[in-house]
């Protein structure tokens, strides 16, 4: 895994993470808990003078795991976070493979249309997988949260995309340039805080995080940053691997919706 | 033949069982406290494939104590009037089984 | 300071007409570097059984199944590879006309232009070809390396190589190419040949296998930085102490109680404190983002400002000379986004055209779609300009009529 200059990636995402606050008349932020979404929030409080000046939303389907409820409590108060817990309901119709997919983006579109946010900052990365390399770092999304990847507008200079329509909302994604490995070089730097599920206990560690249904471990000995660092230097495996779905080709029709392409 | 005595998550254990209220989860969440319980493992039914509400409240978390020793089943769900929701967060402090 | 082994990463915009092996190229190239996991080449090995086919280098890349399908990159993709001490993130851009939009987006990220040219019989060099060349010129890129392809069906033939160099070489320096800045590299993406190992196939060629000649101009020096201090602000932010101004510094350096001019209307002012990623420091440095308090309060919008040192300004005018690539309707009214604001047009007269595909200019009084022009373009209001060359940021705009997009303006002197 190439290890990426993080003066440079920090410069960007600042840039990014100001030009969403400062271009959107109300933005707010998506925070899993997880490692890019809590390096996002670190890299806000560089850019706002240790502040985080907008909302972060966690959409809880409730079944997550108790150790990322514990982040979340810690990391709210320590960090003073404007934080919108979106209960994300347990339907019979909308549980197993149909729960990141649906059940997740229904209960963000009516956070977004409650509050009105008219830009939304999501801390994907394009090393996560080749259906996130098309994005952009500004990605207009119709009123029915349809992203038209076939034809997006133009983005170069700088020159970031505005809304569609007036009950759309812009996706903004400060950390698309960044690798995993980057990530935790970050953390290491920068003492990010992070969910204890990342490290390694008897031989297992989850690499990257869902709910507790969804996630499995991977057999690893990295009990601390520098080790997953050491490990993701040298992996061949895929990020996701950890994610329990049945095949590759199920996760990427499911990540396809749940990204609103289908 | 020795008494088995009653524990308190026993106890908050049964109750939760009979009626997973909010009530019953904060009384578990109160038993868990000094009760040598450190981990947690979720069991999803039906093959871990959650394909209808029915298989939430199937599925239960295993606890066991400092020593990885099963202590008891709990279930993994909350019910709050007509709605249903999972409860993991009442597990908070616990560490995940993870093997 | 952080030391561990972190690369520089240089963009490669990968250009050429669809067809000619633009994803098979940067498939065959992961797999030979070892950049491409074990889980993309067999969901890359899955794909063409399932759609009958030999194993398609170019499925490890492109992963929305419609591509698969249909054979065609809709948009930009990214794909990195590494090699010696550094590392490449190759920018695989559309091939089909349509989608110039999305060419001119991963384009504009290259720092190194890698052109595919196939030299299979009725392929060879397409208008769009040059075109997409001419656009990369424009943009900036000033290295460019020329891979043709297909050699293993033409029997890897010398000559046909020798051909294609030569029907390009004056068009490549005629849209502004130096000479020592191009280079041609006879390949086969399928077969891997020339990629990263010599091919055995091809003795005739002395020269360097393609990443061997990235690596080379990838090393060379990248664009000096003039020093006169250019911000472009972002906007306001507040503090304890009042408002901050925030933005990117695009050019030189920034000290703590320098004298500094708010542009387009000239507000002077003088630099109190300076915060960078939350620390005060005394000074700040090109590509960086600071927060300035300033001696007094600015009056002017401070979204899409300039903030200059104060004895080397940029020209604030409502009037701009630049080279225009038309890829829309470009009208009266058109609207250009200059770092993150959007300033009305009140004209736009065409003083020539520019053929795209043969570099010579001509007396075009219109704008041809996929042609360029020189113009001159009258603004609603001031704003600070400077060459394309000297400061990009403030030498570099975007047109749009209405929402579509209709053009990329290059400032000149």
């Amino acid at each position: 895994m190439i290890k990426q200059d993080l003066k440079t990636l920090e410069e960007k995402s600042i840039f990014v993470i100001r030009e969403a606050k400062l271009k959107f008349n109300n933005v707010a932020a998506l925070w899993s808990m997880g490692k890019d979404s809590t390096t996002m929030l670190a890299l806000t409080r560089k850019a706002f003078l240790g502040k985080i000046p907008f909302p972060v939303i966690h959409i809880d389907n409730s079944i997550d795991f108790p150790e990322t409820y514990k982040f979340r409590q810690d990391l709210a108060k320590k960090w003073k976070l404007d934080l919108i817990v979106a209960d994300s309901e347990i339907r019979p119709d909308l549980i197993g493979s149909a729960c990141c997919g649906k059940n997740k983006p229904d209960t963000l579109k009516k956070v977004m249309d409650q509050y009105g946010f008219d830009a939304l900052i999501v801390s994907i990365r394009r090393d996560e997988h080749g259906i996130r390399s098309k994005e952009r770092y500004m990605s207009p999304r119709d009123k029915n949260f349809k992203w038209d990847y076939k034809n997006q507008p133009a983005e170069l200079w700088d020159d970031y995309s505005s809304k569609l329509d007036a009950k759309g909302h812009v996706r903004v994604h400060p950390l698309l340039d960044w690798n995993e490995i980057d990530i935790w070089r970050y953390v290491k730097q920068e003492k990010v805080p992070t969910n204890p599920l990342y490290f390694s206990r008897n031989g297992y560690r989850y690499r990257s995080l869902g709910c507790t249904h969804c996630t499995v471990p991977l057999k690893s000995n990295a009990k601390n940053v520098d080790q997953i660092i050491n490990e993701l230097a040298v992996t061949k495996d895929e990020e996701r691997s950890g994610r329990s779905m049945d095949k590759e080709r199920e996760y990427v029709m499911q990540k396809l919706r749940s990204l609103g392409y289908m | 033949m020795a008494v088995v005595k009653k524990t308190k998550v026993d106890a908050a254990s049964e109750a939760l069982w009979e009626s997973p209220s909010e009530a019953n989860w904060k009384a578990m969440q109160k038993a868990l406290k000094g009760s040598g319980i450190e981990y947690y493992k979720i069991v999803f039914a039906n093959e871990g494939k959650l394909s209808k509400m029915q298989d939430l409240t199937k599925s239960f978390a295993e606890l066991y104590d400092g020593r990885y020793k099963l202590v008891t089943k709990i279930p993994i769900f909350m019910r709050a009037g007509k709605k249903m929701r999972g409860a993991t967060i009442y597990l908070v402090g616990l560490q995940v089984y993870n093997r | 300071m952080y030391t561990d082994d972190a690369m520089i990463v240089k963009n490669i915009a990968l250009l050429g007409h669809k067809d000619h092996g633009k994803s098979t190229l940067i498939g065959s190239m992961l797999m030979q570097t070892g950049a491409a996991t074990q889980v993309r080449i067999n969901e890359a090995k899955e794909y063409s059984r399932q759609l009958k086919k030999n194993f398609e280098p170019a499925f490890i890349l492109d992963s929305f199944a419609e591509e698969r399908t249909g054979e065609m990159t809709i948009d930009t993709t990214r794909a990195e590879i590494k090699f010696k001490d550094m590392a490449f993130a190759l920018i695989d851009v559309p091939g089909h006309e349509e989608l110039i939009k999305n060419m001119i987006s991963g384009a504009s990220y290259g720092d190194i232009a890698l052109l595919i040219v196939s030299a299979k019989k009725d392929e060879g060099i397409r208008d769009q070809t040059k075109r997409h060349l001419f656009i990369a010129r424009m943009l900036g890129i000033e290295s460019l390396v020329v891979a043709v392809n297909k050699m293993d069906l033409i029997g890897y033939d010398e000559g046909k190589f020798q051909e294609i160099r030569d029907g390009l070489a004056e068009f490549i320096t005629k849209i502004g190419f130096e000479r020592a800045s191009v280079s041609f590299v006879p390949i086969s993406a399928y077969n891997g040949e020339n990629l990263v190992k010599r091919s055995l196939n091809m003795k005739w060629y002395k020269g360097r296998p393609l990443i061997e000649t990235l690596y080379a101009y990838a090393k060379r020096e990248g664009r000096k930085q003039a020093d006169a201090l250019r911000i472009v602000t972002q906007g306001a932010i507040p503090s304890a102490k009042g408002e901050l101004v925030v933005g990117r510094i695009v050019n030189g350096t920034v000290k703590t109680g320098e004298k500094v001019s708010v542009l387009p209307a000239g507000e002077a002012a003088v630099v109190k404190e300076i915060t960078v990623k939350g620390s005060k420091v005394k000074k700040a440095v090109f590509g960086e983002n600071v927060a300035l308090r300033l001696d007094r309060k600015v009056i002017a919008e401070l979204r899409g400002a300039v903030i200059s040192s104060a004895s080397s300004k940029p020209v604030v005018s409502d009037l701009i000379r630049a080279k225009i690539l038309v890829t829309g309707k470009i009208r009266k009214d058109s609207v250009i986004k200059f770092n993150g604001v959007d300033i009305s047009c009140k004209n736009v007269k065409v003083l020539n055209g520019i053929s795209t595909t043969t570099g010579e200019r001509n007396s075009s009084k219109t704008a041809k779609l996929l042609e360029a022009v020189d113009a001159e373009v009258r603004l609603a209001r001031k704003i600070p300009i400077e060459g394309y060359d000297v400061t990009r940021e403030l030498g570099r705009f975007v047109l749009y009529s209405g929402k579509k997009f209709a053009g990329i303006g290059i400032i000149r002197e």
